[in-house]
């Protein structure tokens, strides 16, 4: 009983939603609806399981001089420093200038290592004499150079570049995505049945 | 069935939603078939995936060493649309579960959202019950590392400079950021494996890791670890991938007929 009445919620929870998604009918959207802010609801409570978390986890690694227990000191700091504005000063300018002053700036600086990230990754495919890595890097520079506005010769690279992005790109990226779009369909099917529990 | 009347009152479907009900009534036929095939009379044959066998053999070098294997599950929640990537690194997650709490390994599983914390957690909590020892379990065997991705890939990156893995499993929802711990597992040589349904993405582990798993490969990981009930969905992908080739390609004939005429 313990396991049917779980998977019939699910089972009728999960075909509701999804017959919302093809069907417009009154009852259903009500019910959908319901449905989708109960899941974002659990989904905000879970956020208090990740704050547990974080303390938890980088309080053991102070405790115990752990590798690196600085840089626990400076997250639980963070962490504890967001909550407290967060939790004093949410209408106040102080909490929009925490995102915008501190969060994001250091988001884009991560996204800009990106690009040493992709040449040493590429490089050291190469040196290894893989096929793969060693396309990377050529397609990677033609797409990079090709971007550049300088003119010359570069702007024929420029139609390499679209080339490769409106023919063999675009054709492995729809040949992937339908393989993925089953995978999708059949990962659902396995969990709306549940004939699989992958987090048990 | 006066109510069933009243309930289909002012229900509407578009003719794309009829065809759309329509192949995912079929999808599902056909899934539960060859999945009640797969589990009367064996799993349907499989090829390898390179991506299991790293992982199988990363967790023997594990149990001889004492590292800690990591799995990552990128920024993926569960509810949301990245909620099949996540699964998909969930059952990594279970998997391993099961065989750590056995021989004594330490399993790593760093997420990016919430919601996927308690799934790892529940994974976890399951893997080291069902082995008959609960006591394996420890909460803090998985790590809420950052919300935003590009800190989670930098925190991911961090924490394997901090402790170099055995080995790294990338599988979950998966942006660019993920070139971030995978360029620090290059440098320290760790085994990577790993993929996302993000193609722009994809390309980046494809050319960058050991052992992708390219497009729905990352759904097939659970036949590919011997769960031998999901064959039967591979057996109902591989029909429906062959129906959609067929119909791409006659499609393309009877346009270049056209075109011709």
């Amino acid at each position: 009983m313990r396991r049917v009445v779980p998977a019939l919620i699910a089972l009728v929870a999960g075909a509701a939603v999804l017959l919302d998604f093809f069907l417009e009918n009154p009852l259903l959207d009500a019910l959908g609806a319901s449905l989708l802010d109960g899941a974002v609801i659990l989904g905000a409570c879970a956020l208090l399981l990740g704050l547990v978390n974080l303390l938890v986890v980088h309080e053991r690694r102070i405790r115990r001089r752990e590798r690196g227990w600085g840089t626990s000191v400076v997250i639980l700091a963070a962490a504890l420093a967001s909550l407290i504005v967060g939790l004093v000063a949410w209408q106040t300018p102080a909490f929009a200038w925490f995102y915008r002053y501190l969060l994001f700036p250091l988001e884009a600086s991560a996204g800009a290592l990106l690009a040493f990230a992709v040449a040493q990754a590429a490089v050291h495919a190469w040196r290894f004499g893989r096929l793969e890595g060693s396309l990377l890097l050529v397609v990677g520079l033609v797409v990079l150079l090709g971007s550049l506005p300088v003119g010359g010769w570069l702007n024929g690279l420029a139609a390499v570049r679209d080339w490769l992005v409106a023919v063999p790109v675009l054709a492995a990226v729809r040949g992937l995505l339908l393989g993925v779009a089953l995978g999708v369909v059949a990962t659902g099917l396995r969990v709306l049945l549940w004939m699989d529990r992958p987090y048990e | 069935m006066g109510w069933v009347s009243q309930l289909w009152q002012g229900t509407y479907v578009s003719a794309e939603g009829a065809w759309a009900l329509i192949a995912l009534g079929a999808f599902a036929l056909l899934f539960i078939v060859l999945t009640a095939r797969a589990i009367a009379y064996g799993p349907f044959a499989t090829r390898p995936l390179a991506a299991a066998d790293r992982l199988r053999s990363a967790f023997a070098r594990a149990t001889e060493t004492g590292e800690e294997v990591q799995v990552a599950l990128g920024s993926g929640a569960l509810g949301t649309a990245a909620t099949p990537d996540t699964l998909a690194g969930l059952y990594l997650v279970s998997y391993l579960a099961r065989r750590a709490a056995l021989a004594d390994v330490p399993v790593r599983v760093r997420v990016g959202d919430a919601t996927a914390l308690a799934g790892a957690l529940a994974a976890l909590q399951h893997g080291a019950a069902a082995t008959g020892y609960p006591e394996a379990f420890d909460p803090a065997q998985a790590e809420f590392v950052a919300p935003l991705p590009f800190a989670y890939g930098l925190g991911v990156a961090e924490a394997m400079r901090r402790t170099p893995p055995v080995a790294n499993a990338m599988a979950g929802a998966w942006g660019p950021e993920a070139l971030l711990p995978i360029a620090t597992g290059i440098a320290q040589g760790t085994p990577q494996m790993g993929g996302t349904s993000d193609p722009a993405a994809l390309s980046l582990f494809f050319g960058t890791v050991e052992a992708p798993l390219v497009g729905e490969e990352l759904y097939a990981m659970g036949a590919a670890l011997g769960e031998g009930r999901h064959t039967g969905s591979l057996a109902t992908q591989d029909v429906f991938r062959a129906l959609i080739a067929l119909g791409v390609l006659l499609g393309a004939i009877l346009a270049l007929i056209g075109r011709l005429a």
